[in-house]
């Protein structure tokens, strides 16, 4: 095999093979329980990979968003246990790209909302915090 | 058919049909989240493969068990209520649609100037605020067009690695009712790595996630990393 390729310095890494998803696995509440937009994530390990459950905050009951594959990141390039999550939903009239990694315990979730309605909306970017609840 | 009205909150009705008077074609009305009523009177109507058939009296509620749902039914006048969204007729009514409540927002509180948002806080030279990085040590965006386009210099030895010019995919605002850029992704795409790239400015500071997956087989881990830069 020929030298690596990177990008980074960081990239000049051992492998390590692949990638143990435990560590972001579970369900994760979000710290301000009056949040207007996603009150829980589950991430599951299922035979295909990994699985990300979003239920959003809604008039009178949450809003399950259905499942989606979510792909996951080490933090680095020769860490063996995941830290970093990204996955999709496409709506139709809207599109959201998340990305969350875990940082002190919290997994701290990013979301990227596209309009897609011509609604007027403004495509935003907005994050929250969410702590792991015992299986 | 005499009057609707809204018994549902928590939905919102994407698409419907009216067909009233071609009892050939369905009518159909999808929404995405929570309940809705449809008053149908007389009609069986399809969801997801079940029947039922509403009344004139007390409309046929209809669970949503996905993330988004259709229902068919064939002839007769109906309505459609859901959410504070009133629909009859196949007519959409003050509607915006939504998965959150967050995204819920009166039509009127929209300015209507446009999409386009303002670039000012975007442009120009980003440092990494650690010296030491072997990460990505340099950004430099630059607004085209109603765009912005994104080149990215990674850490090396002895020269920084400069990935090349991208164009970004989206640019975003810090909330759905703002119109000054606050963020943007892109991609990066090489041989050996596809290479995701999010970034918000906050505070004065471009906080730039980058998300690696390597495709050479070099058995590498698909790595996150979290960078915080400095306007140079």
């Amino acid at each position: 095999m020929g030298a690596l390729q990177y990008a980074n310095l960081n990239e000049q890494a051992e492998a390590q093979g692949s990638i143990v998803a435990e560590p972001l696995l579970g369900t994760w509440w979000n710290t301000n329980a009056a949040t207007r937009g996603i009150a829980k994530a589950v991430l599951a390990g299922e035979t295909n990979g990994i699985v990300l459950r979003i239920f959003a905050a809604g008039s009178q009951q949450l809003v399950e968003w259905g499942e989606t594959a979510a792909s996951i990141f080490a933090a680095d390039a020769s860490a063996a246990e995941a830290m970093a999550f990204s996955a999709f939903y496409d709506f139709g009239f809207m599109e959201t790209q998340l990305q969350g990694h875990v940082r002190q315990g919290l997994l701290i979730i990013a979301k990227f909302d596209r309009f897609k309605d011509d609604s007027g909306r403004s495509n935003y970017f907005s994050k929250e915090f969410f702590y792991r609840t015992e299986a | 058919m005499s009057g609707y009205g809204c018994r549902r909150a928590g939905c919102q009705i994407s698409n419907a049909s009216n067909r009233d008077g071609d009892p050939e074609v369905p009518n159909e009305v999808t929404w995405f989240w929570g309940a809705i009523d449809i008053w149908a009177p007389g009609q069986s109507c399809a969801f997801e493969g079940r029947t039922s058939r509403p009344t004139t009296d007390q409309g046929l509620q209809m669970p949503r068990t996905s993330a988004s749902a259709r229902a068919l039914w064939r002839g007769g006048d109906y309505s459609v209520c859901a959410g504070g969204v009133g629909q009859k007729g196949g007519q959409i009514m003050e509607s915006v649609k939504c998965v959150k409540a967050e995204d819920r927002v009166e039509i009127s509180d929209i300015t209507q100037n446009g999409y386009a948002l303002r670039l000012d806080s975007l442009p120009g030279t980003w440092l990494n605020t650690d010296r030491g990085t072997r990460g990505i040590v340099k950004v430099v965006t630059a607004v085209n067009g109603s765009g912005l386009t994104v080149r990215t210099f990674g850490a090396g030895d002895p020269d920084l690695i400069d990935w090349g010019v991208v164009a970004a995919d989206y640019i975003y605002a810090n909330s759905l009712l703002s119109r000054e850029a606050a963020g943007f992704t892109a991609r990066y795409h090489f041989d050996f790595a596809e290479i995701h790239l999010q970034a918000n400015w906050n505070q004065g500071l471009l906080v730039l996630a980058s998300f690696t997956s390597f495709k050479d087989g070099s058995n590498r881990s698909d790595y996150f990393s979290r960078d915080f830069l400095r306007r140079n």
